[in-house]
C-alpha cells in the first residue's frame, strides 16, 4: 500500500450508479431542514485581505463565539489567527503562551453526507487557539465533555478529534469528496492514555480477566510479554501491519490522507505530535507539526499564506465513531506578524 | 441501491452493492440431527486461528443449544425484535430484509452486542424448549420437550450485510470462491460490520483494535482441504465444497444436489436477506413454528426428505459422503452400493459403502472346542 495516497477500495464501489452529484444530491436530501439552513449560513466563502469578517464568521459570531479581537474590532482578522511566539517547545495543552492566543469557536453539525450519518447531534462546538514558532504550528482545540472516554471495546469508543487541510485547491471539506485530496491529523483519546499509560490491555477493560498462557508469549502483557516473534502469529492485526495495532505508541496523533468517504489512509510517517487532558469537563488537545516538510505532498503552512481548516469531532460515550461524528466547514486560517 | 436477486427469499431485494456473482460460492451442509454439541470444532477452530491475545471472546465456530442458547447472548432474538416475524407467501419473503429496513444513511439494520453478551461462550447449554414438564409427564412417542445444537460460522453470505456496512470497504468477498474477509490493515475498527451481521459472526479484537471473523479456512481450501471445523467434526454431521454459481446448479456435485436440487439444507434466518451459505439439515423433531423462523418455508419438506432417506438412494449416498475425506468434494456419483466422491482435482479421493462390510464371528471355536467371549 503506497503511503503517498489514499488506497485504493478492495470492494465493489457504493457510488457505482450514483454520480458525484447524485451522491450529493441524496445526502442533501436526508439532511434535516434545519442543519440543512445552519450549513448554509457556514458555507465557505471566498475572503479576500481586508474584507470585513466573512459571512461564515459572522454565521460563527451569532452562534455565540468569534475571535475576541473580532468581537471589539471589525477590522481585526477573523477565523483563526495563529499567533507567534518565541518557543512552542513539546506540545503542552497549558502552556502560558495559549492565554495570548485568540480563540476562535467553530460551530460544528452531524455529519449527515455519507452513509454511516451521525444520528443526533454530539457537541456543536469547539474553541480553536492556533500558534507558532520560527519551525513548527500547534493548534489547541478545546471541547466541552463530561465523559473522557480513552477505551475501545466491543460497543465502546473513545473521544477523537481531527483537523483537516486542503491538499488540492478547492478540496471539499468533506473529506475531499468529489475528487479533492486533504491531510488530517487525527488524535484520540485511547492513543493519548496508550502514550501515558501503555498500550490498553485486557486486564485494563476486565480487571478479573485471567489467562493461564498465550503461545511463545513470555507472559500474558501485551506491553512486555510479546517478545518472541513466534508470539505474533495470533496477534493478526499487528501483524498485518495495521496502523490500529501500534504497541510502542509514541503519539496521540496519526496523520492521514484521503480523497473522498471511505479512503483515509494512515501515513507511516509520524511528524506530527499531540498532547491531550481532560480537566473539568473539558478536552484540551494540542496538535503540533514543522511548518514545512520535506514532502511536497503534505499540507505546508506557509506564514505568509493564509490557509484553510476544518474539524471533526466525536464523542466516544455517544457512540461516535468513524463517519459518525460532528464536523465543520473549512475555516481561515491566518497568521499574526 | 441496486435490485439484486436472491433465490432464497423468491425475489428480488435491495442490496448497496450490484456485484458480478462470484465464480463458485463456498459453502457447508451441516446435519443438525447428527451433532452431539461435543465442540470438537469449537476447539479445532479456536486452537488454530483464535488463541491470541484479544481473541479470547472470539469465536469463529460454536455450538449452541437452540431454542435458549446464543453466542453472542441473544444474537438472532434481539436483531429478530427489530425486524419481526418472517411472513412468507409460499416461498416468496413477504416481510422485509435488513436491508429494506435500515434508515436512509445508515447501513443495514442490526444490532451491536454489548461486550457482557460474549461473557458466556455455551450459555443455556443443554436447555429445553417446549415448556414446563408438568407433573407425571412421561414420554409418549413425542417429546414435548426439545432442544437442538446449532453449531454455527461465518455463512459467507452471498450477499453480506459486515461488506455492505463497512464504509471503509474493508471487508470484500473474494471473486473466486465466495469467501468474506476483514482486511486487517485496512479495518479501522468502527465495529459497523459487527453491528450489521444477522448472526454475529464479526467480532472486535480488544488487542487488535480491528474487527475480525471466520476466514473460512482460505489457506486450505486454496489447497483444496476442508476447513478445520469440517474435518475434525467427529459425528461427520458437516459437508464442505462449492455452490455453483456460474450456470445451472449441478446433479454431480453434493452441495447443488442436497441444496439446490433436494432442498434438503436450509438457509439459517434467511429472512435477512444476505444469503447465507451455511446450510442445514433441519432437526426433525423440533416443531415446525419455531423451525420456520429459523429455516425459512422448506422446513417440512425437508423433514419428509430426511425421514425417507432410506428410500431415497441418490440423496442418501450425498449423505454418506459427509466427513468421509478431508478434500473439498466436487463431484459425487451413488452406485448401487456406494457413494463415490471426487476433489477439486478431478481425483477420486472417497468410497463409501452404504452397508459397511461385515464379519460374523461365531461364538464357538469349532477348531479349538471353546466358546469365545467378546472380552478384548
Amino acid at each position: 500500500m503506497s503511503d503517498m495516497a489514499p488506497s485504493e477500495p478492495t470492494a465493489p464501489d457504493t457510488s457505482k450508479g450514483l454520480g458525484g452529484f447524485g451522491y450529493l444530491l441524496a445526502g442533501i436530501m436526508a439532511m434535516p431542514l434545519a442543519i440543512l439552513i445552519a450549513w448554509w449560513g457556514l458555507r465557505p466563502v471566498a475572503k479576500s485581505a481586508g474584507d470585513g469578517p466573512s459571512q461564515a464568521s459572522a454565521a460563527v459570531s451569532a452562534a455565540g463565539g468569534s475571535t475576541a479581537a473580532a468581537m471589539t474590532d471589525p477590522a481585526a482578522p477573523s477565523g483563526i489567527v495563529v499567533a507567534k511566539v518565541d518557543q512552542l517547545g513539546d506540545p503542552n495543552p497549558f502552556a502560558p503562551f495559549w492565554n495570548d492566543a485568540a480563540a476562535c469557536d467553530v460551530k460544528l453539525l452531524p455529519q449527515s453526507m455519507t452513509t454511516p450519518a451521525l444520528l443526533g447531534i454530539g457537541i456543536d462546538a469547539i474553541s480553536i487557539r492556533a500558534a507558532r514558532d520560527a519551525q513548527d504550528i500547534a493548534f489547541r482545540l478545546t471541547w466541552t465533555d463530561t465523559t473522557p472516554d480513552q477505551h475501545v471495546d466491543t460497543g465502546r469508543f473513545c473521544d477523537a478529534v481531527a483537523l483537516q487541510f486542503p491538499l488540492t485547491p478547492g478540496a471539499s471539506p468533506m473529506m475531499g469528496f468529489g475528487g479533492g485530496k486533504v491531510h488530517i491529523f487525527h488524535w484520540k483519546g485511547i492513543w493519548q492514555s496508550d502514550v501515558e499509560h501503555g498500550y490498553q490491555d485486557d486486564t485494563d477493560l476486565h480487571p478479573f480477566t485471567y489467562q493461564d498462557f498465550y503461545w511463545f508469549a513470555e507472559g500474558c502483557s501485551i506491553r512486555d510479554s510479546f517478545k518472541d516473534p513466534r508470539s505474533h502469529a495470533w496477534l493478526i492485526a499487528y501483524s498485518a501491519g495495521s496502523p490500529m495495532a501500534i504497541f510502542t505508541r509514541t503519539q496521540p496523533v496519526e496523520e492521514c490522507f484521503a480523497a473522498g468517504f471511505g479512503s483515509l489512509t494512515t501515513r507511516p510517517r509520524r511528524l506530527v505530535r499531540g498532547n491531550g487532558a481532560w480537566t473539568r469537563d473539558t478536552w484540551t488537545v494540542v496538535i503540533q507539526r514543522a511548518l514545512s516538510t520535506d514532502d511536497a505532498e503534505e499540507h505546508q503552512f506557509d506564514p505568509a499564506k493564509p490557509t484553510q481548516v476544518a474539524f471533526a469531532l466525536w464523542d466516544g460515550a455517544k457512540g461516535q465513531v468513524g463517519g459518525r461524528k460532528m464536523w465543520s466547514m473549512w475555516n481561515e486560517v491566518t497568521y499574526a506578524p | 441501491m441496486p435490485s439484486v436477486p436472491n433465490w432464497q427469499i423468491g425475489r428480488e431485494m435491495e442490496y448497496p452493492y450490484d456485484a458480478p456473482p462470484v465464480q463458485k460460492q463456498v459453502a457447508y451442509v451441516f446435519d443438525t440431527n447428527k451433532c452431539i454439541s461435543c465442540q470438537t470444532c469449537t476447539v479445532a477452530c479456536k486452537t488454530s486461528w483464535t488463541s491470541g491475545k484479544g481473541q479470547e471472546q472470539i469465536f469463529y465456530n460454536n455450538v449452541e443449544t437452540k431454542p435458549w442458547g446464543g453466542y453472542p447472548m441473544a444474537w438472532d432474538q434481539r436483531l429478530q425484535e427489530k425486524q419481526g416475524v418472517a411472513e412468507w407467501k409460499g416461498d416468496t419473503l413477504a416481510s422485509k430484509t435488513i436491508f429494506e429496513t435500515s434508515e436512509a444513511m445508515q447501513p443495514p439494520t442490526g444490532h451491536r452486542p454489548a461486550e457482557s453478551d460474549y461473557a458466556s461462550p455455551n450459555l443455556s447449554e443443554d436447555d429445553v424448549g417446549g415448556g414446563m414438564a408438568d407433573l407425571g409427564q412421561y414420554f409418549n412417542g413425542v417429546h414435548p420437550m426439545w432442544m437442538f445444537y446449532l453449531a454455527r460460522i461465518c455463512n459467507h453470505c452471498t450477499l453480506p450485510a459486515c461488506v455492505a456496512a463497512c464504509p471503509r470497504k474493508a471487508i470484500y468477498k473474494r471473486p473466486e470462491d465466495g469467501i468474506v474477509l476483514v482486511d486487517q490493515e485496512r479495518c479501522r475498527g468502527y465495529q459497523e460490520c459487527v453491528k450489521a451481521c444477522p448472526y454475529k459472526k464479526v467480532f472486535y479484537n480488544i488487542i487488535g483494535r480491528v474487527s475480525e471473523k471466520c476466514i473460512g479456512c482460505y489457506p486450505r481450501v486454496e489447497q483444496g482441504d476442508v476447513a478445520l471445523c469440517v474435518e475434525s467434526c467427529i459425528g461427520k454431521i458437516r459437508m464442505h465444497g462449492f455452490l455453483t454459481t456460474q450456470g445451472e446448479p449441478r446433479r454431480d456435485n453434493p452441495l447443488d444436489y442436497i441444496i439446490k436440487i433436494r432442498k434438503l439444507a436450509l438457509p439459517l434466518y434467511p429472512q435477512h436477506g444476505t444469503q447465507p451459505n451455511v446450510y442445514y439439515i433441519p432437526p426433525v423433531h423440533v416443531p415446525d413454528p419455531y423451525l420456520e423462523q429459523l429455516f425459512g418455508p422448506g422446513v417440512e419438506a425437508a423433514k419428509d426428505l430426511y425421514r425417507n432417506l432410506i428410500e431415497d438412494r441418490e440423496l442418501l449416498g450425498a449423505l454418506l459422503l459427509f466427513g468421509s475425506s478431508n478434500r473439498l468434494l466436487t463431484r459425487f456419483e451413488v452406485t448401487d452400493t456406494e457413494a463415490i466422491g471426487w476433489d477439486v482435482d478431478g481425483k477420486e479421493v472417497t468410497r463409501v459403502p452404504f452397508i459397511e462390510p461385515s464379519f460374523i464371528r461365531e461364538a464357538h471355536d469349532e477348531r479349538h472346542g471353546a466358546v469365545r467371549t467378546n472380552c478384548p
